[in-house]
Protein backbone atom coordinates (compact mmCIF):
# COMPACT_ATOMS: atom_id res chain seq x y z
CA UNK A 1 0.00 0.00 0.00
CA UNK A 2 2.79 2.42 0.88
CA UNK A 3 5.53 0.26 -0.66
CA UNK A 4 6.98 -0.28 2.79
CA UNK A 5 7.94 -3.79 1.78
CA UNK A 6 10.36 -2.32 -0.76
CA UNK A 7 12.25 -0.30 1.85
CA UNK A 8 15.15 -2.32 3.18
CA UNK A 9 15.68 -1.63 6.85
CA UNK A 10 16.58 -4.95 8.35
CA UNK A 11 17.48 -8.55 7.80
CA UNK A 12 15.57 -11.77 7.58
CA UNK A 13 16.27 -13.52 10.85
CA UNK A 14 15.76 -17.21 11.38
CA UNK A 15 13.54 -17.20 14.42
CA UNK A 16 12.51 -19.97 16.77
CA UNK A 17 9.44 -19.11 18.82
CA UNK A 18 10.25 -20.95 22.04
CA UNK A 19 11.34 -20.57 25.60
CA UNK A 20 15.02 -21.32 25.91
CA UNK A 21 17.19 -20.92 29.03
CA UNK A 22 14.62 -18.48 30.42
CA UNK A 23 16.63 -15.47 29.22
CA UNK A 24 13.89 -14.70 26.70
CA UNK A 25 11.05 -14.07 29.13
CA UNK A 26 9.29 -10.71 29.22
CA UNK A 27 9.92 -9.82 25.57
CA UNK A 28 13.64 -10.49 25.77
CA UNK A 29 15.32 -12.21 22.84
CA UNK A 30 18.31 -14.53 22.60
CA UNK A 31 20.84 -14.02 19.84
CA UNK A 32 23.15 -16.50 18.21
CA UNK A 33 26.80 -15.55 18.69
CA UNK A 34 27.81 -17.15 15.40
CA UNK A 35 25.15 -15.14 13.55
CA UNK A 36 26.54 -11.95 15.02
CA UNK A 37 30.04 -12.97 13.96
CA UNK A 38 28.70 -13.43 10.43
CA UNK A 39 27.50 -9.83 10.45
CA UNK A 40 23.92 -10.23 11.57
CA UNK A 41 22.14 -7.20 13.06
CA UNK A 42 25.05 -4.81 12.64
CA UNK A 43 24.21 -1.17 13.33
CA UNK A 44 25.86 1.97 11.98
CA UNK A 45 26.05 5.01 14.21
CA UNK A 46 26.66 8.45 12.69
CA UNK A 47 27.62 11.19 15.08
CA UNK A 48 28.45 14.83 14.53
CA UNK A 49 31.12 16.75 16.37
CA UNK A 50 31.12 20.52 16.06
CA UNK A 51 34.28 22.53 16.65
CA UNK A 52 34.22 26.29 16.74
CA UNK A 53 37.03 28.78 16.30
CA UNK A 54 36.40 31.66 18.65
CA UNK A 55 37.35 35.20 17.75
CA UNK A 56 38.01 37.97 20.24
CA UNK A 57 36.03 40.98 19.13
CA UNK A 58 38.36 43.68 20.51
CA UNK A 59 41.71 42.38 19.27
CA UNK A 60 40.66 40.14 16.41
CA UNK A 61 42.69 37.23 17.78
CA UNK A 62 41.20 33.92 16.71
CA UNK A 63 41.77 30.30 17.55
CA UNK A 64 43.96 28.54 15.03
CA UNK A 65 44.13 25.17 13.42
CA UNK A 66 47.66 24.06 12.79
CA UNK A 67 49.18 21.32 10.72
CA UNK A 68 50.39 18.25 12.59
CA UNK A 69 54.14 17.93 13.13
CA UNK A 70 56.05 16.48 10.24
CA UNK A 71 56.75 12.81 10.63
CA UNK A 72 60.37 12.24 9.70
CA UNK A 73 61.27 9.15 7.67
CA UNK A 74 62.80 7.37 10.66
CA UNK A 75 59.62 7.96 12.69
CA UNK A 76 57.25 6.33 10.23
CA UNK A 77 55.49 3.44 11.93
CA UNK A 78 56.69 4.50 15.36
CA UNK A 79 54.77 7.73 15.76
CA UNK A 80 50.99 7.75 15.65
CA UNK A 81 50.09 10.72 13.48
CA UNK A 82 46.77 11.03 15.30
CA UNK A 83 48.22 11.28 18.81
CA UNK A 84 50.79 14.02 19.21
CA UNK A 85 51.46 16.64 21.79
CA UNK A 86 52.29 20.24 21.09
CA UNK A 87 55.54 20.77 19.33
CA UNK B 1 45.79 13.88 9.81
CA UNK B 2 46.06 16.10 6.82
CA UNK B 3 48.23 19.23 6.50
CA UNK B 4 45.14 21.35 7.23
CA UNK B 5 45.10 20.11 10.83
CA UNK B 6 41.90 18.12 10.33
CA UNK B 7 41.55 14.37 10.24
CA UNK B 8 41.38 12.97 6.71
CA UNK B 9 38.16 11.43 5.46
CA UNK B 10 38.18 7.71 6.04
CA UNK B 11 40.72 7.93 8.84
CA UNK B 12 40.20 5.48 11.69
CA UNK B 13 40.06 7.20 15.05
CA UNK B 14 40.81 5.42 18.30
CA UNK B 15 40.35 6.73 21.81
CA UNK B 16 42.44 9.87 22.28
CA UNK B 17 43.11 10.52 18.61
CA UNK B 18 43.09 14.17 17.64
CA UNK B 19 40.79 15.10 14.81
CA UNK B 20 40.87 18.91 15.02
CA UNK B 21 44.32 20.25 15.89
CA UNK B 22 43.11 23.48 17.47
CA UNK B 23 45.25 26.10 19.18
CA UNK B 24 43.82 28.76 21.49
CA UNK B 25 45.49 32.05 22.44
CA UNK B 26 46.83 32.17 25.99
CA UNK B 27 44.98 34.89 27.84
CA UNK B 28 45.83 35.13 31.54
CA UNK B 29 47.15 37.63 34.06
CA UNK B 30 50.57 37.67 32.42
CA UNK B 31 49.08 38.13 28.97
CA UNK B 32 45.94 40.21 29.42
CA UNK B 33 43.74 40.47 26.41
CA UNK B 34 44.25 44.23 26.14
CA UNK B 35 48.02 44.00 25.75
CA UNK B 36 48.04 41.27 23.13
CA UNK B 37 48.08 41.89 19.44
CA UNK B 38 47.64 39.27 16.76
CA UNK B 39 51.38 39.23 16.17
CA UNK B 40 52.79 38.43 19.61
CA UNK B 41 50.11 36.22 21.18
CA UNK B 42 51.10 32.83 22.54
CA UNK B 43 49.04 29.78 21.61
CA UNK B 44 48.52 26.54 23.42
CA UNK B 45 47.22 23.29 21.94
CA UNK B 46 43.58 22.61 22.68
CA UNK B 47 42.70 19.81 20.28
CA UNK B 48 39.39 18.04 19.86
CA UNK B 49 40.06 14.36 20.36
CA UNK B 50 37.92 11.29 19.88
CA UNK B 51 36.57 9.54 22.95
CA UNK B 52 35.13 6.07 22.78
CA UNK B 53 36.04 2.47 23.38
CA UNK B 54 35.41 1.38 19.80
CA UNK B 55 37.10 3.07 16.84
CA UNK B 56 35.15 5.36 14.56
CA UNK B 57 35.83 6.63 11.06
CA UNK B 58 35.75 10.13 9.68
CA UNK B 59 32.82 10.13 7.30
CA UNK B 60 32.60 13.75 6.22
CA UNK B 61 34.20 17.05 7.17
CA UNK B 62 32.09 20.18 6.81
CA UNK B 63 33.66 23.62 7.14
CA UNK B 64 30.99 26.28 7.32
CA UNK B 65 29.92 29.41 9.15
CA UNK B 66 26.81 30.86 10.67
CA UNK B 67 25.95 34.43 11.66
CA UNK B 68 26.88 33.52 15.26
CA UNK B 69 29.96 31.42 14.57
CA UNK B 70 32.38 32.75 11.96
CA UNK B 71 34.13 29.39 11.59
CA UNK B 72 32.52 26.03 12.23
CA UNK B 73 34.04 22.60 11.65
CA UNK B 74 31.61 19.73 11.67
CA UNK B 75 33.15 16.29 11.74
CA UNK B 76 30.74 13.49 10.90
CA UNK B 77 31.95 10.28 12.51
CA UNK B 78 30.79 6.83 11.54
CA UNK B 79 30.92 3.73 13.71
CA UNK B 80 29.71 0.16 13.30
CA UNK B 81 28.34 -1.46 16.40
CA UNK B 82 28.01 -5.13 17.20
CA UNK B 83 24.82 -6.05 19.05
CA UNK B 84 25.30 -6.63 22.75
CA UNK B 85 23.12 -7.52 25.71
CA UNK B 86 20.60 -4.74 26.29
CA UNK B 87 20.23 -3.68 22.65
CA UNK B 88 16.68 -3.57 21.41
CA UNK B 89 15.47 -5.20 18.22
CA UNK B 90 12.09 -5.07 16.65
CA UNK B 91 10.27 -6.84 13.90
CA UNK B 92 7.90 -4.95 11.64
CA UNK B 93 4.96 -5.89 13.80
CA UNK B 94 6.06 -3.69 16.68
CA UNK B 95 7.21 -6.76 18.58
CA UNK B 96 10.28 -5.24 20.15
CA UNK B 97 12.58 -7.12 22.43
CA UNK B 98 15.73 -6.54 24.39
CA UNK B 99 18.67 -8.89 23.94
CA UNK B 100 18.76 -10.93 27.12
CA UNK B 101 21.49 -13.37 26.23
CA UNK B 102 23.94 -14.08 23.43
CA UNK B 103 24.70 -17.78 23.26
CA UNK B 104 27.23 -19.61 21.11
CA UNK B 105 25.79 -21.47 18.18
CA UNK B 106 26.56 -24.87 19.72
CA UNK B 107 24.11 -24.12 22.55
CA UNK B 108 21.35 -23.03 20.19
CA UNK B 109 18.64 -25.53 19.36
CA UNK B 110 18.97 -27.03 15.90
CA UNK B 111 17.06 -29.11 13.45
CA UNK B 112 18.60 -32.51 13.00
CA UNK B 113 16.81 -32.90 9.70
CA UNK B 114 17.94 -29.77 7.89
CA UNK B 115 20.78 -28.48 10.07
CA UNK B 116 18.83 -25.30 10.64
CA UNK B 117 19.75 -23.16 13.63
CA UNK B 118 18.03 -19.95 14.74
CA UNK B 119 19.64 -16.53 14.65
CA UNK B 120 17.20 -15.37 17.26
CA UNK B 121 14.96 -16.98 19.86
CA UNK B 122 11.78 -15.23 20.87
CA UNK B 123 9.43 -16.14 23.68
CA UNK B 124 5.91 -17.30 22.67
CA UNK B 125 4.33 -15.34 25.54
CA UNK B 126 4.54 -12.19 23.46
CA UNK B 127 1.90 -13.42 21.04
CA UNK B 128 -1.43 -14.01 22.84
CA UNK B 129 -1.87 -10.56 24.35
CA UNK B 130 -0.41 -8.61 21.40
CA UNK B 131 -2.35 -10.64 18.84
CA UNK B 132 0.30 -10.06 16.16
CA UNK B 133 -1.14 -12.65 13.84
CA UNK B 134 0.71 -11.06 10.96
CA UNK B 135 4.02 -12.06 12.45
CA UNK B 136 3.02 -15.71 12.56
CA UNK B 137 1.72 -15.54 9.00
CA UNK B 138 4.95 -13.82 7.97
CA UNK B 139 6.87 -16.70 9.51
CA UNK B 140 4.89 -19.39 7.72
CA UNK B 141 4.75 -17.64 4.35
CA UNK B 142 8.39 -16.62 4.65
CA UNK B 143 9.36 -20.19 5.27
CA UNK B 144 7.28 -21.35 2.30
CA UNK B 145 8.83 -18.63 0.16
CA UNK B 146 12.34 -19.68 1.14
CA UNK B 147 11.62 -23.32 0.38
CA UNK B 148 9.90 -22.70 -2.95
CA UNK B 149 12.12 -19.84 -4.08
CA UNK B 150 9.22 -17.45 -4.61
CA UNK B 151 8.01 -14.21 -3.07
CA UNK B 152 5.06 -14.56 -0.74
CA UNK B 153 2.85 -11.97 0.86
CA UNK B 154 3.09 -12.59 4.58
CA UNK B 155 0.44 -10.21 5.80
CA UNK B 156 -2.65 -10.72 7.89
CA UNK B 157 -4.60 -8.69 5.34
CA UNK B 158 -5.43 -10.92 2.38
CA UNK B 159 -1.94 -12.09 1.60
CA UNK B 160 -1.11 -15.64 0.64
CA UNK B 161 -3.51 -17.93 2.52
CA UNK B 162 -1.95 -20.00 5.27
CA UNK B 163 -3.59 -23.11 3.80
CA UNK B 164 -1.66 -22.70 0.54
CA UNK B 165 1.67 -21.82 2.15
CA UNK B 166 1.19 -24.79 4.47
CA UNK B 167 0.87 -27.04 1.43
CA UNK B 168 4.22 -25.74 0.13
CA UNK B 169 5.78 -26.56 3.49
CA UNK B 170 4.43 -30.11 3.33
CA UNK B 171 5.71 -30.51 -0.24
CA UNK B 172 9.17 -29.63 1.03
CA UNK B 173 8.99 -32.02 3.94
CA UNK B 174 8.08 -29.59 6.69
CA UNK B 175 5.05 -29.52 8.91
CA UNK B 176 2.16 -27.50 7.49
CA UNK B 177 1.80 -25.39 10.64
CA UNK B 178 5.43 -24.29 10.60
CA UNK B 179 6.39 -26.26 13.66
CA UNK B 180 9.54 -28.34 13.51
CA UNK B 181 11.20 -30.88 15.71
CA UNK B 182 14.32 -29.33 17.19
CA UNK B 183 17.14 -30.80 19.24
CA UNK B 184 18.42 -29.03 22.31
CA UNK B 185 21.86 -27.58 21.74
CA UNK B 186 22.72 -27.94 25.41
CA UNK B 187 21.73 -31.56 26.08
CA UNK B 188 21.59 -32.85 22.52
CA UNK B 189 18.23 -34.42 23.25
CA UNK B 190 15.01 -33.92 21.39
CA UNK B 191 12.96 -30.97 22.63
CA UNK B 192 9.68 -32.27 24.07
CA UNK B 193 7.62 -30.04 21.79
CA UNK B 194 7.54 -28.85 18.20
CA UNK B 195 8.97 -25.37 17.77
CA UNK B 196 7.38 -22.73 15.55
CA UNK B 197 10.33 -21.55 13.52
CA UNK B 198 11.09 -19.71 10.31
CA UNK B 199 12.30 -16.40 8.90
CA UNK B 200 11.02 -13.10 10.26
CA UNK B 201 12.19 -9.70 9.10
CA UNK B 202 13.90 -7.86 11.97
Amino acid sequence: MINFEKLPAGQNASVAIMSYTGYDIEDAIILNRASLDRGFARASVIRRNTSTLNRDQSTGITDQIQAPPQILPHQVGRVNPMKFKRF
Amino acid sequence: MGPDGLADIGRQMENGDIFVNKYCPVIDNNNPIASTTPNDVAYKQQPDSYKGALPAYVDRVIITSTPEEPYLIKMIQRQTRVPEVGDKFSSRHGQKGVVGLIVPQEDMPFSERSGWCPDLVMNPHGFPSRMTVGKMIELISGKAGVLSGAFKYGTAFAGDPVEETGKILVQNGFSSDGKDLLMSGITGEMLPCFVFSGPIYY
